[in-house]
């Protein structure tokens, strides 16, 4: 049995029946599955039939913080969030950090599974084992800041943490994100499953202690972790400085920030209006998760114009690609205004920017005109435009009301070809990479169980250069597949799986990774781990998620880019001339299918490598999909 | 006429390749642009060009790139020759053309 780490239970709450119940974490589940997101995909595996509507009371959330949450291990203070998605319709998992994923911890749980749909709008509150479920007439509309506060005021307690929904996820956007304080559960719409099931937040507070199996251990596997962020060229140097806006520097010196919707990366440069010196003149402050050294996190704030005296945590270089370089709105002061904008209405900042966008490529084109937004214009550029739309977005008020359901949704009702422009896979909208001139990073995109992210297999070694496991040629499109197997499920393994942070092990124990992983693993819960032992959680968890989607009816056919990508060349910049044919994206899901023992023409998990995995009845839920039984 | 270690000339700054040296970061800040122009003789190699680089400079760019012992290129430090790294050119020995682009950081990031 596990001696620390985990609380041991599992909290069940029924929203239709208003009941609850605890059940026992098992050991094997812990083993096979450490935490996070391998908890919650398996049980969504296990408990989801596959073609549920994502919004119907038929749906799950799973929220699931890691086994070293709540423990002295940095940095893990991380928590995944799992459903099926409204915005792809493939397993939607999200992970956020602050201070609700321990709290959750010291509440008593290691996961809290959400079941069935309120009648009314509901807030539950969970205190030390306690469940209450509370009357949310009184919350509904509010935004999440204030959401949050209001709860901490009726409960009388200022040191809950929250998870909430605002007006984006009441309104079901597909869209819409679960926020905790001004952090986010971001992507692929989970916060439109809270809205659905009339849930309009999630209040904890517990003084729960996490063991940890062994003391002596623990000190030595810590010790080592610290002494490798100490050793990192890049984490305190700089990043904990600057946090990730660095790197709109960085991708606009590789010709890879993606500009005007993807239709003109490499041709101008927006690194003085937005890049790293430009928010430094913003800076207000740091902030940190629970128990991290780092701080990545930036407090921006406005001092002069309209929105003076807003102050956002971030906006982060994803939201700097959305709400600037996608946009090409280069005002700072209107992208830090419209980041929080974002938090408050519990908006994805990456889909809701891609899906402007999106409206902008189409307007410039005439697709769209003055008559489709209330006989007002969308212009790139156009700051003011970003901000309103968000906000009808949020509400569903005239052209947000199609934008709300995302870009592909939007793409289809729309017609007139604008299918073509809808920068998306598996109908998550693109993260800010623009992955013509980084080909492994764009083939994970394109495999990734959530759609297009770049958390599931970030390729640090054609982003930054690092060169673990080897050092790779960004333009390069042969061995890629290889590499995206290695780069997710060590991924999933080390930071979604025990909940760790993302940021330290890419830039501090990229090497160590695994190692640091079995060492923390068996030093907190007293499970034994090898380092293969670790890898092979990871990739566990991406064939469960693959064969999920497959009976959720998603093909081979969503695991390519989008047709701009294979067909436009990137025309100007460091990455000039290059793009991703569909003969190269051919040859590497090829290859990354041969690589993990899926069928090479379907992307089917096979038989074979689903039992060498030890999940013999994932491979019987698949029996009849073309290729599955392939030995 | 006065020769460098490198071996570049360093009254020859009237040479015959221009190259565009970028900068981010910590470099920037000794370098002081984002962008830099230099001109150097025709066929000169990385080696040769970081050398040409540290003569400018001084000590305080030699810290970030090279290790203090051995004068080896640190190997977390980036160099990019129009957006190709030179790992997949001809390493520190890949000769600079009429305006080549060269990028040179440290691993910052994260997104």
């Amino acid at each position: 049995m596990y001696q620390g780490g985990y609380t041991g239970k599992i909290l069940r709450v029924n929203l239709t029946e208003q009941s609850y119940q605890e059940e026992e974490l098992s050991y094997e589940m812990a083993r096979d599955y450490i935490g996070g997101a391998g908890f919650g995909i398996k049980y969504l595996f296990d408990e989801v039939s596959a073609g549920i509507d994502p919004l119907s009371a038929d749906n799950k959330l799973i929220f699931a913080p890691g086994p070293f949450s709540g423990t002295p291990v940095p940095c893990a203070s991380r928590m995944a969030v799992v459903g099926k998605s409204p915005l792809t319709g493939a397993v939607g998992m999200a992970l956020t950090g602050g201070h609700f994923p321990v709290e959750l911890k010291f509440a008593g749980y290691d996961a809290l599974i959400i079941e069935g749909a309120s009648e009314k709008l509901t807030y539950i509150w969970i205190k030390n084992g306690k469940v209450q479920f509370k009357n949310a007439k009184n919350l509904a509309g509010l935004r999440t800041v204030d959401c949050q506060q209001m709860i901490k005021n009726q409960l009388k307690d200022q040191n809950i943490r929250i998870a909430c929904i605002g007006p984006a996820g009441e309104n079901k956007s597909r869209m819409a994100a679960i926020i905790n304080e001004l952090r986010a559960f971001g992507r692929k719409g989970l916060g439109a499953v809270m809205g659905a099931k009339n849930l309009k937040a999630i209040a904890v507070r517990g003084e729960t202690e996490i063991p940890l199996a062994s003391q002596e251990k623990f000190k030595k596997a810590r010790k080592e972790m610290l002494r490798h962020m100490k050793a990192s060229h890049a984490l305190y140097p700089h990043f904990s400085k600057h946090g990730t806006p660095a790197t709109v520097d960085t991708t606009t010196e590789l010709g890879i920030f993606p500009l005007k919707n993807f239709s003109a990366t490499g041709e101008f440069s927006m690194v003085e209006e937005i890049g790293a010196d430009a928010h430094e003149t913003r800076k207000a402050g740091r902030e940190h998760c629970y128990n991290c050294p780092v701080g990545c996190s930036q407090l921006k704030l406005v001092k002069k114009g309209p929105n003076a005296g807003v102050l956002a945590e971030g906006p982060e270089f994803e939201t700097n690609y959305s709400y600037g370089g996608m946009t090409c709105v280069t005002n700072i002061d209107d992208i830090i205004a419209a980041d929080r904008l974002a938090d408050e209405l519990g908006l994805d900042s990456i889909s809701s920017g891609v899906a402007i966008s999106f409206a902008m490529e189409l307007y410039e084109r005439g697709i769209l005109t003055d008559s489709d937004n209330d006989g007002k214009p969308i212009k790139f550029g156009d700051g003011a435009c970003m901000i309103d739309l968000l906000k009808k977005i949020a509400y569903r008020e005239g052209i947000g009301d199609l934008l709300a359901d995302g870009t592909r949704i939007a793409a289809d009702r729309i017609g007139k070809n604008s299918a073509k422009y809808a920068m998306h896979i598996k109908g998550l909208e693109l993260p800010g990479y623009d992955i013509r001139g980084a080909k492994a990073h764009g083939l994970s995109y394109a495999t990734s169980y959530t759609g297009a992210d770049h958390c599931r297999g970030y390729a640090f070694q054609e982003i930054f250069g690092i060169p673990i496991p080897e050092q790779v040629d960004r333009f390069e499109y042969k061995g890629k597949g290889k590499l995206t197997k290695w780069n997710q499920d060590l991924r999933t393994a080390t930071t979604d799986c025990p909940t760790m942070c993302g940021f330290i092990m890419d830039m501090a124990l990229p090497a160590v990774a695994a190692e640091n992983t079995a060492n923390l693993m068996e030093a907190v819960t007293g499970i034994p781990y090898t380092v293969n032992d670790i890898i092979r959680v990871g990739e566990r968890v991406n064939n469960m998620a693959r064969a999920f989607n497959a009976l959720a009816g998603l093909t081979v056919a969503d695991d390519y880019l989008p047709e701009r990508l294979m067909t436009e060349p990137i025309r100007d910049g460091s990455s000039k001339g290059h793009l991703v044919s569909r003969e190269e994206m051919d040859y590497m899901l090829r290859e990354y299918f041969t690589e993990r023992g899926w069928d090479t023409g379907t992307g089917i998990p096979t038989r074979e490598r689903l039992e060498s995995l030890d999940l013999s009845y994932v491979a019987d839920r698949l029996k009849g999909l073309k290729g599955s039984d392939r030995a | 006429m006065t020769t460098g270690e490198s071996g570049i000339d360093k009254n020859s700054i009237d040479g015959k390749v221009t190259v565009i040296i970028r900068s981010l970061f910590g470099f920037k800040d000794i370098t002081g642009a984002r962008e830099t122009s230099v001109t150097v003789p025709e066929k000169t190699t990385v080696r040769g060009f970081l050398d040409f680089m540290v003569e400018r400079w001084g000590e305080e760019l030699a810290k970030l790139i090279y290790h203090p012992d051995s004068r080896e290129l640190h190997k977390h430090i980036q160099i990019m020759i129009n957006g190709q790294s030179i790992t997949f050119l001809d390493g520190m020995d890949t000769e600079l053309n009429e305006g080549d682009q060269f990028l040179i950081f440290p691993p910052v990031g994260g997104g």
